[in-house]
């Protein structure tokens, strides 16, 4: 039940920092977000569109109407193209929903197999070769290892298309919308999956050291349910913290790889709506991805609720 | 003056209308540069292109570059023979000569802005002309930006009174809609009332200055049915009747023409919602066939084009927010244009077997602009000193190649650049003679100035540093900062800044760049489009003579006297053009592309378009 006052703040928050930021939407306008002069919009067009977006009003004023409009579930539009914010994340949720759990399934799906083996084989070879692993997927930047894919994969290889969700001109088909999600879905995938074995990989180091490990060797138990059973459940409590931070991701998209593979996620579009300071657009963002943010957090203790018997409710 | 009215006919008639060039002064008619759209991201050549200030617009432009001789129009007026600038070494038009056309086949390439039909249609970006010229058709348009004349297009002719403020058109008989129906004047009218009316909410009754029809502002508010300068006199036939004659064949270029069939019954109010926006139906070469969001937006030919059928099969326009992978995309065979490339990506697409670039220099220049509010800079001699401190030709050559070009002129098109100015500080590079007049100037070295820009590309950042390197070293200190564009327009507007590297305006009608410099443009006001808070009532006193001055070559006098005038005291100092250019394939025959500040609302003709290989 926190949660609805604390969404509320972080919208008063956000609100106040927005306005805080120099220069108004309108000035985007004027001046597009990348230098360019964006429109040629006369002064009395100007003034029609202060009247229509409420910015001949003070912030708190502006925030009040927002807020009593949101209640009556009524996001805005934004200003670049009218359109009503909603429908501009509704048309973004799936994309980027597609991209960020195929990315999270990757990074789970290697990241934590490969990190409670390297925490079992601590020292080996291997452990060696999965942590230099680790600390390239780190360090390389998305944007770089982006390009690289593109160039190697699809324009050398040929094997992929360089970007977009589907072949520009064609009709949409499974196959062709997942040739199109290996690449930006590989990047985002290996860049959280190093994080998340490094994570599994010392989870699991604290758990081989507990002695109720060695007890349950002591008692004859076989390697696997020792594994399984002792160790990886135990272990499991620390990464379900950190996957459930993961999850607003899900919808709060990635603008970096979503910018170069020309996936039209999110990410983009938060990072539009800042540098056109289109209050509506920035606000909407914040409501779904704070609501999200807080949801994780439920899921996530739901989820310990499941793995760890001591937290669970007792009748 | 009979149909086809020159564009010399409008450099001729511009002064007369001088009051109507104010008037538009503030905005730009749209032909403004809208949204850079190509070009825009771009840094090095795109990039400046923007005329960054807002409004920028040169507008209305009549003209661009004069052709070189053939179209040079015999009997125009004013002899304006100027020989053509050859702005750069890119052609305009990829022609093949001889070649019998093909029909069949697909285009696919990034024309620029993504193209959505709602903003496009609704709301102010008029300026995305050459795309909307796939769907949509005219009254008229230009022929291109190195041509002087107005063509027909959905008005085979047109009459314009003595005045300028009546136009009577004479529509074609042969067109109809993408669903069949005739087109007439009732559509035209209705185009009028549409755009007009406030419920609509579209912008583009103000920037094209619709608004200004005799009676434009009642029907707008409500207090009249109809408008009273917009009068069907048969099917085929309609008057309209303005107040701002000047640009006002210009801005009806820029107007795509609606269907009143389809819209006549929806209220004003719910335009920008109905489900037109999102699938346009016009009467041009080609039809809207499918949109599918932030990817791409096809459009497939029309069998029934008044202007013959088209070759190609479709058009796609793919979105890119990254230019690098639009031009991997390019590379790799995906898609066939790539508008706005620059710098090291372009010189990678130059590589790729087949690639030819179209383009050419824009009008506008870029340039340092000065704080004028600053002690510090209000001596001529510090400004012209700061100017001959850069080796300006050296950053080109090593930073932009040739997608600049050089001029010290703040009116560089060709019609009124004046060369062999005093101070050619862009051409030449005088670092003892920047010394020289800081210290006749008494400039304070431990002065420092704060340089804000907003191009945020690595390029300008290392021409940034070069510049803070070159002032260095003749004994000025001084910092350059990035801002994003709000923060730049707040920072200006505050007057916290002592000097921009901005884009500037320009224009084939020079008086468009006044209110840029002008004293009644001041930063703190809704036109305040002077963003160096510069005022000196012997430049605007210059501007109204020329403004007045009809004949063209008494015309280009004043100008060359503004321009002296402005090259010794450097309200901001220009120092070249940008060079604007799409990457494209020697197959597409017949491509265009036309980077200008009216971003290609030129006779593409893409009905003409067609594959050869």
């Amino acid at each position: 039940m926190i949660a609805i006052p604390t969404l509320w703040g972080i919208t008063v928050l956000t609100y106040a920092f927005i306005n805080l930021a120099p220069g108004d939407p309108l000035t985007s306008l004027v001046l597009d977000a990348r230098g360019g002069s964006a429109q040629s919009i006369s002064p009395e067009a100007l003034e029609q569109l202060r009247k229509e977006y409420g910015l001949d009003q003070p912030a708190p004023v502006r925030y009040v109407f927002w807020l009593e409009e949101l209640a009556r579930g009524n996001m805005g539009r934004r200003i670049t193209d009218r359109s009503p914010v909603a429908d501009v994340i509704r048309q973004r949720l799936g994309p980027t929903v597609e991209l960020m759990s195929a990315a999270l399934i990757i990074s789970v799906a290697l990241g934590i197999p490969l990190g409670v083996i390297s925490a079992l084989k601590q020292y080996s070879r291997l452990d060696y070769a999965l942590t230099v692993w680790a600390f390239v997927g780190v360090s390389l930047p998305e944007f770089f290892a982006g390009i690289i894919l593109i160039y190697i994969l699809a324009v050398r290889l040929n094997w992929l298309p360089t970007s977009g969700m589907m072949t520009a001109g064609a009709y949409f088909s499974v196959p062709d919308n997942l040739a199109h999600l290996a690449m930006p879905a590989v990047v985002l995938g290996l860049a959280h999956t190093s994080a998340l074995m490094r994570y599994a990989r010392s989870s699991v180091l604290d758990v081989l050291r507990q002695e109720y490990v060695t007890t349950a060797r002591a008692k004859g138990l076989g390697e696997s349910v020792v594994v399984i059973v002792h160790i990886f459940r135990n272990a499991a409590l620390p990464l379900i913290t950190v996957v459930g931070l993961m999850l607003p991701r899900l919808i709060g998209g990635a603008a970096i790889v979503e910018s170069i593979f020309q996936w039209p996620g999110m990410g983009t579009l938060y990072l539009d709506a800042v540098a056109q300071r289109d209050y509506g657009m920035i606000m909407g963002l914040i409501v779904m991805v704070s609501a999200a943010v807080l949801l994780a957090n439920l899921v996530a203790d739901l989820a310990y609720a499941v793995a760890d018997p001591r937290i669970r409710y007792n009748r | 003056m009979g149909t086809q009215l020159s564009r010399r006919d409008f450099v001729r008639m511009a002064p007369a209308a001088s009051v109507a060039l104010l008037a538009a002064c503030g905005a730009p008619p749209a032909a403004a540069p809208p949204a850079a759209p190509t070009a825009a991201p771009a840094p090095p050549t795109t990039k400046p292109v923007a005329p960054t200030p807002p409004t920028s617009a040169p507008t209305v432009a009549p003209t661009t570059a004069p052709k070189p001789a053939a179209t040079v129009a015999p009997t125009a007026a004013p002899t304006v023979a100027v020989s053509a600038p050859a702005p750069a070494t890119y052609a305009v038009w990829n022609r093949v000569p001889g070649g019998v056309p093909k029909a069949g086949g697909e285009a696919k390439g990034t024309f620029g802005d993504f193209w959505d039909p709602q903003s496009t249609i609704w709301t102010y970006a008029v300026g995305a002309m050459s795309r909307k010229r796939w769907v949509f058709n005219t009254l008229v348009t230009w022929e291109d930006p190195t041509a002087t004349k107005m063509l027909p297009e959905l008005a085979e002719r047109w009459e314009l009174s003595a005045d300028g403020k009546t136009a009577l058109f004479k529509l074609r008989k042969d067109v109809t809609w993408h669903d069949g129906k005739p087109f007439t004047a009732k559509d035209v009218e209705y185009t009028m009332r549409a755009f007009v009316h406030k419920d609509t909410g579209s912008l583009v009754a103000t920037s094209l200055k619709l608004i200004q029809l005799v009676g434009g502002a009642d029907f707008a508010e409500g207090k009249a049915d109809k408008i009273a300068g917009v009068k069907v006199i048969d099917d085929y036939t309609i008057e309209l009747r303005t107040e701002a004659p000047v640009y006002f064949l210009f801005n009806i270029a820029m107007l795509p023409i609606l269907p009143e069939h389809v819209l006549g019954q929806v209220p004003y109010k719910d335009l920008k919602d109905h489900k037109f926006t999102q699938e346009p139906l016009g009467t041009g070469p080609f039809k809207f066939s499918r949109r599918v969001p932030d990817q791409f937006v096809e459009v497939v030919r029309n069998d029934n084009h008044w202007g013959g059928k088209p070759y190609l099969d479709k058009i796609v326009s793919v979105f890119f927010r990254d230019r690098a992978t639009a031009i991997l995309a390019f590379e790799k065979g995906e898609i066939d244009l790539v508008a706005g490339a620059v710098g090291p990506d372009l010189q990678r697409a130059r590589n790729v077997p087949e690639t030819i670039l179209l383009g050419g220099a824009v009008d506008f220049p870029n340039a340092y602009s000065f704080n004028h509010t600053q002690p510090h800079l209000k001596d001529k001699r510090v400004r012209q000193a700061l100017m001959w401190a850069i080796d300006h030709k050296a950053i080109k050559d090593a930073l932009y190649g040739d997608f600049v070009s050089l001029t010290s002129s703040p009116l560089p098109h060709p019609l009124w650049e004046k060369k062999d100015l005093p101070n050619d500080y862009a051409h030449k590079y005088d670092p003892d003679r920047a010394r020289q007049l800081l210290k006749d100037a008494g400039w304070n070295p431990n002065q420092e100035l704060l340089l804000l820009y907003y191009y945020p590309d690595q390029v300008t950042a290392n021409h940034m540093a070069v510049v803070q390197q070159m002032w260095g070293a003749v004994g000025v200190k001084s910092q350059m900062k990035l801002l994003d564009s709000p923060s730049w327009i707040a920072a200006v507007k505050d007057k916290n800044f002592d000097m921009t590297y901005l884009g500037a305006t320009g224009s084939a009608d020079p008086d468009l760049t006044a209110p840029f410099i002008s004293c009644d443009n001041m930063p703190d006001k809704p036109t305040g489009f002077n963003r160096q808070w510069y005022c000196n009532p012997e430049l605007d006193a210059l501007f109204d003579k020329a403004r007045n001055v009809v004949n063209y070559e008494d015309r280009k006098k004043v100008y060359d006297q503004i321009q002296l005038f402005w090259n010794e005291e450097l309200p901001y100092a220009p120092v070249w053009v940008p060079v604007r250019v799409a990457v494209t394939r020697k197959r597409i025959a017949n491509a265009t592309w036309f980077q200008d500040y009216a971003d290609g609302n030129y006779a593409q003709e893409f009905e003409k378009w067609f594959l050869t290989g």
